[in-house]
């Protein structure tokens, strides 16, 4: 999805965790201070990992989810405050984004499970477990609780940004100022400027294949970029490829009408999430929202119709600011 | 791919020969509640480093468990864990923790290992339960201190080797005590993982400090702090200690300024001829951690949560096994270890049991926890095991560092 054109980097380093490749680019002079720095960041990447892997039986987040029916589950400062962040963003979304779709996402074949598709009853069963309405955090205790049986979290739509803040968080305690950090391509964060530019250039994707170039250049100085792209990760169903976008509000995966959504803003935390929000709100949800959260500017590319259900004019892009005003984007190629 | 970080969706990927659900279930996990308490259990946290941020993260599954307080010297790590526990109240000095909070029962050390022998005996003497982190010390003379303390102390004492907790090392352990492999002829263990394991310190007074475990002056290297429950595995499960020690090291990768090599080779000899080799290196991440015990009628491998049982092709057939899950290595077939396998086999739920509910480090802590409950008078990791085990890491090291074996003396493994 993402690609950056950067000055060389001084040192690079890399792992494999969250199911995907981390790597951090810095820049300084103590090669001694930045390869244990960037370890740093990558360990505090790898610690959250452990703590907020679905997949994972052992991971905090699997004993969350194992008792938070049953009785309020303390979570540290950090958690709690990233699961306060992801009720706001689904209450600014109108529900697009969801936190509770764990029950959905294992419905429907994207968490190991078998790939028949949900029948209705049981898609209406689950949905009574799925709703953000139905978590109880408490302040005063700093627990959560599920209202519901059978709920369950599912934090991939923001682990990796989150991930990427607390890396940073390491990198300037560290006393690092300049470094590029991404998680997989999909979300990348930018601490500081590179040593010989105003910024760090980073490329979107056209997600459609069969175009040349870049979709757009995004000029990153101390923020964070996240793109969604439903159909990046699909799992076959009942013999039909669904994309991995799941839409809370109706307890099934997003049309593929929304081919890809890119936001900026100053938290990767934010930016993956409201990336996942607009790919499954798409343009709709875009000229709801208004001036909930400033600062967040992006892109959304999707199908347009020519008013017949079944026939597709190709894709449209729609550049937002503040997310308002939205100006239709006329896809100059780089 | 290291086995020990394996998961579900790993197992699927692995497709052909490999059972495709290979996981703890919630139901299966539900076996595994973490203790409770109606009274709530104060507790102090000296040292607040990576290790004590572990534990603290281990101390949030327990409702009943309040962080009252913590206590570093470095003023940056004691800011950013109260960040994590900002209920807890603050302290640069361990003594001033201890005359300050009588309310406190329960302490967890995880300072530098050079610094845990006066604020392990003070906290003893104190009358607080201790929870101390492997190993005891750095010197024998250290160990041997704490050890006595602990053995005198009307507190519980858990000296930190929290795979002695461990369902899966338990249940490991009984097939290797009971003779499913027959006679121990071999054992190997190793720790591999790629990093130079250097703290980040833009500021050289810190530097020194943060990184104690890269210089002889104040560690005891790779041995000491993650050989420690490789050699400890052994001691337990064979019920002996080693009477020799030999070893090798170098620095092969993280020519940096350290002088405590990053890559180690260790022989330790067990009675009966049996030997084990260890090795551990900074400078590669292939294929983990495991531990594995060789006998003439199969093997036992332990890694983390996970444990396989694999036999001779001439071992004899045990009923249970027709009812085994099975998980294929290459070339080896293993059954894999299940915790409460009785009980979910009855529930035709055998294959939801794989692996553990909680993490490594948890199972040791809850050992504690539990047994400050339950009013015990031991845990799973009493002073003396503790102290044999940090005997047996000190002489390794010392045996890399000198390049020659040592001959472990009996009296050094005496408490009084």
């Amino acid at each position: 999805m993402l690609g950056s054109k950067t000055t060389c980097a001084d040192l690079r380093s890399a792992r494999y965790t969250m199911g995907t490749r981390f790597e951090v680019a810095l820049f300084g002079k103590n090669f001694t201070h930045l390869q244990a720095a960037g370890e740093a960041a990558l360990d505090e990447v790898e610690f959250l990992n452990d703590r907020l892997d679905l997949f994972k039986p052992h991971s905090f987040l699997s004993h969350l989810n194992r008792w938070a029916f049953e009785k309020p589950v303390r979570l540290d400062p950090d958690l709690f405050a990233l699961i306060e962040l992801c009720l706001g963003v689904h209450k600014a979304s109108e529900g697009a984004f969801d936190v509770t779709v764990g029950p959905l996402m294992a419905q429907w074949g994207f968490r190991g499970k078998s790939g028949d598709a949900p029948v209705v009853k049981t898609v209406a069963g689950d949905m009574k477990k799925v709703g953000s309405d139905k978590i109880e955090l408490d302040r005063a205790s700093r627990t959560i609780r599920f209202k519901e049986a059978g709920m369950a979290l599912d934090l991939n739509a923001v682990a990796k940004g989150f991930a990427l803040d607390r890396a940073a968080d390491v990198l300037r305690e560290a006393g690092i100022e300049r470094a590029l950090l991404h998680g997989g391509t999909s979300t990348v964060l930018a601490l500081g400027t590179p040593p010989d530019a105003p910024a760090w250039t980073i490329g979107v994707e056209d997600p459609d294949g069969t175009r040349r170039g870049l979709l757009k250049v995004v000029h990153l100085a101390e923020g964070a970029l996240s793109v969604s792209s439903p159909l990046s990760h699909c799992a076959e169903t009942a013999g039909r490829v669904r994309g991995h976008l799941m839409d809370p509000r109706i307890g099934a995966p997003v049309s593929s009408k929304i081919r890809l959504a890119a936001v900026k803003t100053a938290s990767a935390t934010l930016s993956d999430a409201w990336s996942t929000a607009l790919g499954v709100g798409g343009i709709d949800l875009l000229k709801k929202i208004g001036n909930s959260f400033p600062q967040v500017t992006g892109l959304v590319v999707a199908e347009r119709s020519k008013g017949c259900c079944c026939e597709m004019a190709g894709p449209e892009t729609y550049v937002f600011k503040n997310f308002n005003p939205v100006e239709k984007f006329s896809g100059e190629k780089i | 791919m290291n086995l020990e970080d394996l998961d579900r969706r790993d197992f699927v990927k692995m497709g052909a020969g490999m059972i495709s659900v290979l996981s703890l279930s919630p139901s299966a996990s539900a076996m595994f509640k973490p203790v409770e308490s109606d009274q709530p259990l104060l507790v102090a946290m000296i040292g607040v480093g990576r290790q004590g941020r572990l534990i603290l993260g281990e101390l949030e599954k327990f409702g009943f468990v309040k962080v009252a307080a913590l206590c570093d010297t470095d003023e940056r790590r004691l800011k950013s864990a109260q960040r994590r526990a900002p209920e807890a109240r603050i302290y640069d000095d361990a003594r001033a923790l201890l005359d300050g909070e009588k309310e406190v029962q329960a302490v967890f050390l995880a300072t530098p290992t050079h610094q845990h022998r006066e604020i392990a005996v003070a906290a003893l003497e104190a009358g607080r339960h201790l929870y101390c982190e492997a190993p005891l010390a750095t010197t024998l003379e250290d160990a041997k201190a704490i050890a006595a303390a602990a053995a005198q102390a009307k507190a519980l004492f858990h000296g930190g080797l929290q795979l002695r907790a461990n369902p899966i090392y338990q249940l490991a352990r009984s097939f290797v005590r009971s003779g499913a492999i027959r006679d121990v002829v071999a054992l190997r263990g190793q720790y591999h993982r790629k990093g130079s394991e250097r703290v980040p310190a833009d500021d050289p007074a810190r530097e020194k400090a943060l990184n104690w475990a890269l210089y002889r002056e104040s560690s005891i290297g790779l041995p000491g702090e993650k050989g420690i429950h490789s050699f400890d595995t052994v001691n337990w499960f064979l019920g002996k200690r080693p009477v020799a020690v030999a070893g090798w090291g170098e620095i092969m990768l993280h020519r940096d300024g350290r002088d405590i090599p990053d890559t180690v080779h260790c022989v330790l000899s067990y009675p009966d001829q049996v030997k084990m080799i260890y090795d551990a290196t900074l400078a590669n991440s292939f294929e983990g951690s495991y531990q594995l015990f060789l006998g003439t009628m199969g093997a036992v491998k332990v890694i983390g949560n996970l444990g396989w049982l694999f036999k001779e092709a001439d071992a004899p057939t045990q009923g249970w096994e027709v009812y085994a899950v099975r998980q294929q290595f290459h070339k080896e077939e293993g059954i894999t270890l299940i915790a409460n396998a009785t009980k979910l086999a009855r529930q035709g739920k055998l294959k939801e049991g794989v692996g553990l509910p909680y993490p490594e480090l948890y199972y040791g802590i809850e050992d504690f926890l539990a047994g400050i409950v339950e009013k015990k008078t031991e845990t799973a990791c009493p002073p003396l095991a503790a102290l044999e085990a940090a005997v047996v890491a000190i002489k390794t090291h010392e045996a890399v560092v000198q390049g020659k074996e040592i001959a472990l003396q009996d009296e050094w493994f005496n408490i009084g």
